[in-house]
């Protein structure tokens, strides 16, 4: 009987979710050759079945088998056809006829080879003999590497028929609940109002395996990827990717896995000086574009991503200067500060938790704003939830630079009269690249004698020299225009004096009204809720972090929350969530 | 070749057996007077795009002799393409039968006589 997570939820007893998840860590730079044994066993196959066997992205086609009780009407079955050429559009693999064996020859640059087989009985590696696996669906065999091997696929079910799919080197593992322990994942945001920064989600994967392949798995590449998701048969989340991070161990019959988001990339990112408009919503366009930048350098392929159509600069106006960060500190600073009050105006966020997805403003819904790419906003009722906690931050009541003395918010201006100013000269060798970081903040960043300039921004210029000689460097300094050094909240309540680092000297303003979303004012930290909390509930795999709900508490009022991060826990068949939120729409 | 009685309500999700698959193909091979479908499926087999295309075949030839003009069933594997051929089956017996008794009726009296009814003494 179907079901659907909506209608699971509203249950008192909710069913076991099924919950799939797997690692794909098939060494693409090995190589495979196969050879088929056709010796009157094989009832179906591909005519290209030597091919066909090593693309893994490439489906099994259902076809009008009458094994099992027959072939089902309008379920996406296809007539069998012996001149059938497997490719992107599907493939049959090798078929055997019911009762029988197959035989396939393999020759492997690496030892460890993952097969993907329907049927039952064992899979014998290299002949009498040889080892012997428990087949099952998902399999990784050890294979002397560079020698031609015999793979038997002995049957010992008289009625159904060995049907072998995918031959491929490295490691492809899939798990259900038929075979997992446990799968933890941990979905970060951070929703903190002093020093946000960006956090990496990560997933653990505990799962059974009949055979000892601790030293196969332990060779496991870090970055190779993880999935997951969960759900009921026709409604399930979308699917996450993690990588993996840690060697993969095996302790007795069990496998432990674990990986982080695309996120990790981000160590390796630095948030280099770049100047962005700072009026109108030009300023919001290049900031979100900045944002898009950073992720495309840290080599993160955005699953869903907000468009927004090109916006251009008038001719004049002021700028903004993002200061050199890293990418984590600036994407917390840029998500808690450079908002409009309305986040259906201005908001830019990204969120990964394996579903990288990137949108510049919410979405009015239900009374409240929820990302664009979420189902609804959520509903929680505290009757479900145990072990809920409430807690209260002190309100931010002032806002101080770190370095004492400079400004907190500042007004930049290219001043663009006269000549250029020389900022620096270099002895270049015609052809040879250069890089430079001059001392000041400059607009128009030129160099003579270049054959190609290929970075001018705010302080940084690269370029490729024309000629032997001295290249000298010019361009407009920025005039910066301390406007306060304290950022004060402008009502009256009591609060603290926090201390921070600008992520941006100027103002970013998205709106052409000019609504005051300056990166470094303090309109969230000033009125971003105090409250936040926590509470045990059922779970959802949908949820991703920042997304809005609707806590609808014991005595029946309602609260507009964020989620800030999600622990979600399958175990034993059963699924919870212990969920972290503040207050309001961040 | 043995007539079955055909089955004209397929539904989503119906499992088509080896039966099944010998009875469409017995019941065409009676239309037809031929063994140009196959009737030995069975569990170890599949059901072949070749076996389907003459299937297709052979509805065409009994449509063609008959007159018909009725929906040939195309090549995706569903309920209302089965029923389309059982159907047929079902529909166009009545009228192979009788052409038949008229072919028989007509040898024995020597002249053709177009009636509802025959005079069959004799008949065998």
């Amino acid at each position: 009987m179907s079901t659907t997570i909506d209608a699971e939820n509203a249950k008192q007893i909710r069913s076991s979710m099924e919950v799939y998840c797997g690692i794909s860590a098939e060494d693409m730079s090995a190589s495979v050759t196969l050879e088929v044994i056709d010796d009157g066993s094989i009832a179906l196959m591909d005519t290209n079945a030597d091919d066909s066997l090593k693309v893994s992205s490439w489906d099994i086609v259902p076809v009008t088998d009458l094994t099992g009780g027959g072939f089902m009407l309008d379920a996406g079955v296809e007539f069998a056809d012996l001149s059938h050429v497997g490719s992107d559009a599907g493939k049959y693999g090798v078929q055997s006829y019911t009762g029988n064996d197959l035989y396939i020859y393999v020759n492997a640059s690496i030892s460890s080879v993952s097969l993907n087989v329907r049927g039952n009985g064992t899979v014998r590696v290299g002949g009498v003999g040889g080892e012997t696996y428990p087949l099952q669906e998902q399999l990784v065999v050890v294979v002397p590497a560079g020698t031609r091997t015999s793979l038997e696929f002995l049957n010992s079910e008289p009625d159904s028929r060995m049907i072998v799919s995918t031959i491929v080197p490295g490691i492809v593992l899939n798990f259900n609940n038929d075979n997992l322990i446990s799968v933890v994942l941990d979905l970060a945001g951070d929703l903190s109002l002093q020093d946000p920064s960006f956090e990496a989600s990560s997933i653990e994967i505990n799962a059974y395996y009949p055979n000892d392949i601790s030293t196969i798995i332990s060779t496991i590449a870090e970055n190779s990827a993880l999935w997951y998701y969960a759900g009921y048969d026709g409604n399930y989340c979308e699917m996450r990717r993690f990588y993996v991070t840690e060697t993969a161990s095996q302790d007795g019959n069990i496998i432990n896995l674990r990986g982080e988001d695309a996120s990790g990339a981000f160590s390796d990112v630095e948030a280099v000086s770049h100047v962005v408009w700072g009026d109108n919503v030009v300023g919001g366009y290049e900031t979100y574009t900045y944002i898009k930048s950073l992720l495309n350098e840290a080599g993160i392929s955005l699953r869903h991503s907000q468009s927004w159509a090109k916006q251009t600069r008038p001719s004049s106006g002021n700028i903004a200067i993002i200061q050199q960060q890293s990418a984590q500190t600036f994407l917390g600073h840029v998500m808690l500060c450079c908002r409009t009050p309305d986040p259906s105006v201005y908001a830019p966020t990204y969120v990964d938790a394996g579903i990288p997805t990137l949108y510049h403003k919410r979405t009015a819904s239900d009374g409240t704003y929820k990302s664009p790419y979420q189902l609804r906003v959520w509903e929680i009722r505290e009757e479900d939830c145990a072990e809920v906690v409430r807690g209260g931050e002190r309100y931010i009541n002032a806002v101080k630079n770190e370095t004492s003395g400079e400004p907190i918010i500042c007004r930049v201006a290219p001043k663009e009269t006269g000549d250029k100013t020389v900022l620096e000269e270099v002895n270049t060798n015609a052809g040879g690249m250069y890089n430079r970081t001059v001392q000041e903040y400059c607009t128009r960043l030129y160099v003579s004698k270049a054959k190609k300039i290929y970075v001018a921004d705010a302080d940084r210029i690269s370029w490729v020299a024309q000629a032997t000689g001295v290249s000298k460097i010019y361009g407009y300094p920025v005039a910066i225009y301390p406007v306060k050094t304290t950022d004060k909240y402008s009502g009256s309540r009591p609060g603290v004096t926090i201390k921070v680092s600008p992520s941006i000297i100027g103002g970013v303003k998205s709106t052409s009204a000019n609504v005051n979303n300056d990166l470094t004012s303090n309109y969230m930290r000033f009125n971003g809720s105090n409250i936040t909390g926590s509470f045990t509930w059922k779970g959802d795999p949908r949820m991703q972090p920042r997304d809005t709900f609707k806590f609808i508490r014991l005595n029946g009022t309602t609260e507009v929350a964020t989620i800030e991060r999600i622990e979600m826990t399958h175990e034993a068949g059963g699924t919870s969530a212990v969920i972290y939120y503040r207050l309001g729409v961040m | 070749m043995a007539w079955q009685t055909p089955k004209t309500d397929w539904a989503q999700g119906d499992l088509v057996t080896p039966a099944d698959m010998n009875r469409i193909a017995e019941n065409l091979n009676y239309l037809t007077g031929t063994s140009h479908c196959r009737t030995n499926y069975s569990a170890d087999d599949y059901v072949y795009k070749s076996d389907w295309d003459r299937i297709k075949l052979e509805i065409e030839a009994v449509q063609n002799f008959l007159g018909m003009e009725t929906e040939i069933p195309d090549d995706s594997v569903t309920s209302y393409n089965f029923n389309l051929v059982e159907t047929f089956c079902a529909d166009a017996k009545p009228q192979v039968d009788l052409i038949r008794v008229q072919q028989y009726a007509n040898k024995y009296a020597g002249e053709f006589y177009a009636d509802t009814e025959i005079y069959t003494g004799g008949f065998e």
